[in-house]
């Protein structure tokens, strides 16, 4: 047989063959969708999992920063609490222009008359006025220690230089008055003056007087003077925004 | 099955409505083309259990590429070649070419093309499963799907030459094996073609 022949009768069988397969369409087994659509779910659960997996990554920074968050708030907040009750540290040379604008009320602290304390004697720097607004609430305020100028003649302080509230608690009393007045005072003044206050400069308190309905009601009142001498001031971990000295009127 | 349920939806809802992972749409186009790509299953498969397992693997690639279709071409013609592609792997994992002297005129003397003819469908798929998956994968791919020499040795990573020889060798079987199915249409001489 040729090639050429053996070429044409192959040709024809693989042309009746395509006609032959062509067009046969055999019976699908029944359950063979069953078995693809099993196979197409299980596919699909594999690859669900991913997803919670991936919510879950990008989620647990973000407690993560929110726990972080509530802990930096926590510090922070405390910090604040403690700066404003707190009297920490000791300033020696506060400036004016580290103003505090308003005044805390002062508190009283009973002494006992018998308990002897060290005198020093303390040399007025300079003076300075001091207005005192007990009627606002204490905010950004310089506190300085105080004495009375009539109860230290000769610039003589009565107590020693003190820096804590302790300290200054046990000071003597004065004649004029029983006990010792630590406290804040408002030095909103300070601002404006060119110099700053440091240890044993005398200032004078200005306590103004109360507003105009208090005035009616409770009668005349006039703002009170008093010069005193700083013997001790103290302000927070934060000196440019707020001070606190015990003062003693 | 396809005529079990009558798809009223149009190709395009049908292929849109699989993309969306939509199993009734997907059920709806398997019944519409499980037969004929069971069809090519059997063909490239050497019995009825791999075949269903062909059948099987298409249609769950078929759906998961789905949306990777163009419209560029038939549907039906893009659904094939992920069988046929599907069946050729597992030919390269079942690699099996016999090494046949190289021949590419070759044909049984004594066949006939009225046993072809009056051969039962069924029948002739059963003797092409019965040729070694070699002579059957590149029968399939040169006779039925119409691929070139070129094209099949590039698809199964064989020479030409190898394919034509396999090919002709596939054929020279198959003619025997018809002649051999049918011996009232024609009867072969007791002696055979040494392959």
């Amino acid at each position: 047989m040729s090639d050429k022949r053996t070429e044409e009768r192959n040709e024809a069988f693989d042309s009746a063959m395509r006609e032959k397969v062509a067009g046969y369409e055999p019976t699908v087994p029944h359950a063979l969708w069953n078995r693809i659509s099993a196979e197409l779910n299980e596919t699909e659960e594999v690859v669900a999992p991913s997803i919670p997996l991936y919510k879950e990554a990008a989620v647990t920074p973000r407690w993560n920063m929110a726990i972080a968050a509530a802990v930096i708030i926590t510090i922070g907040a405390g910090s604040l609490l403690f700066s404003f009750n707190g009297n920490n540290g000791i300033n020696s040379t506060p400036t004016a222009h580290n103003t505090v604008v308003n005044a805390a009320p002062a508190v009283r602290i009973p002494v006992s008359e018998n308990k002897t304390v060290a005198e020093a004697t303390l040399t007025v720097s300079k003076q300075a006025v001091v207005i005192a607004k007990n009627d606002k609430p204490a905010k950004n305020e310089v506190a300085i220690s105080v004495k009375p100028e009539s109860t230290t003649p000769d610039n003589t302080a009565v107590t020693a230089q003190s820096n804590d509230d302790s300290q200054l608690a046990s000071m003597p009393a004065t004649s004029q008055n029983n006990y010792i007045e630590t406290g804040n005072v408002p030095v909103s003044a300070l601002k404006r003056l060119s110099a700053p206050i440091s240890l044993n400069d005398e200032i004078t308190v200005i306590k103004p007087a109360p507003s105009k309905k208090k005035h009616h009601k409770h009668g005349a009142e006039e703002e009170t003077t008093t010069k005193v001498i700083v013997i001790g001031k103290k302000y927070d971990s934060a000196p440019d925004i707020r001070y606190q000295v015990p003062v003693r009127f | 099955m396809a005529a079990a349920i009558k798809p009223t939806y149009t190709e395009q809802e049908l292929i849109a409505g699989c993309i969306t992972g939509d199993r009734k749409f997907q059920e709806l186009l398997y019944h519409t083309y499980s037969s004929k790509m069971f069809s090519v299953c059997l063909r490239y498969a050497n019995e009825y259990s791999a075949a269903e397992d062909l059948l099987q693997e298409g249609f769950v690639k078929v759906f998961k590429n789905i949306e990777k279709f163009r419209s560029e071409g038939s549907f039906e013609g893009w659904i094939r070649r992920i069988f046929v592609n599907n069946s050729i792997e597992h030919f390269r994992k079942k690699a099996n070419l016999y090494v046949v002297q190289e021949t590419e005129a070759l044909t049984y003397e004594y066949y006939d093309d009225n046993a072809l003819q009056k051969l039962m469908k069924d029948d002739l798929m059963k003797l092409i499963q019965s040729l070694s998956s070699g002579y059957r994968t590149i029968f399939n791919l040169y006779v039925i799907e119409g691929y070139s020499h070129k094209e099949i040795g590039e698809m199964l990573g064989v020479t030409e030459g190898t394919s034509k020889s396999q090919l002709a060798r596939a054929r020279y079987l198959l003619q025997k094996k018809i002649a051999e199915q049918m011996p009232h249409i024609y009867t072969a001489p007791d002696q055979e073609a040494s392959i």
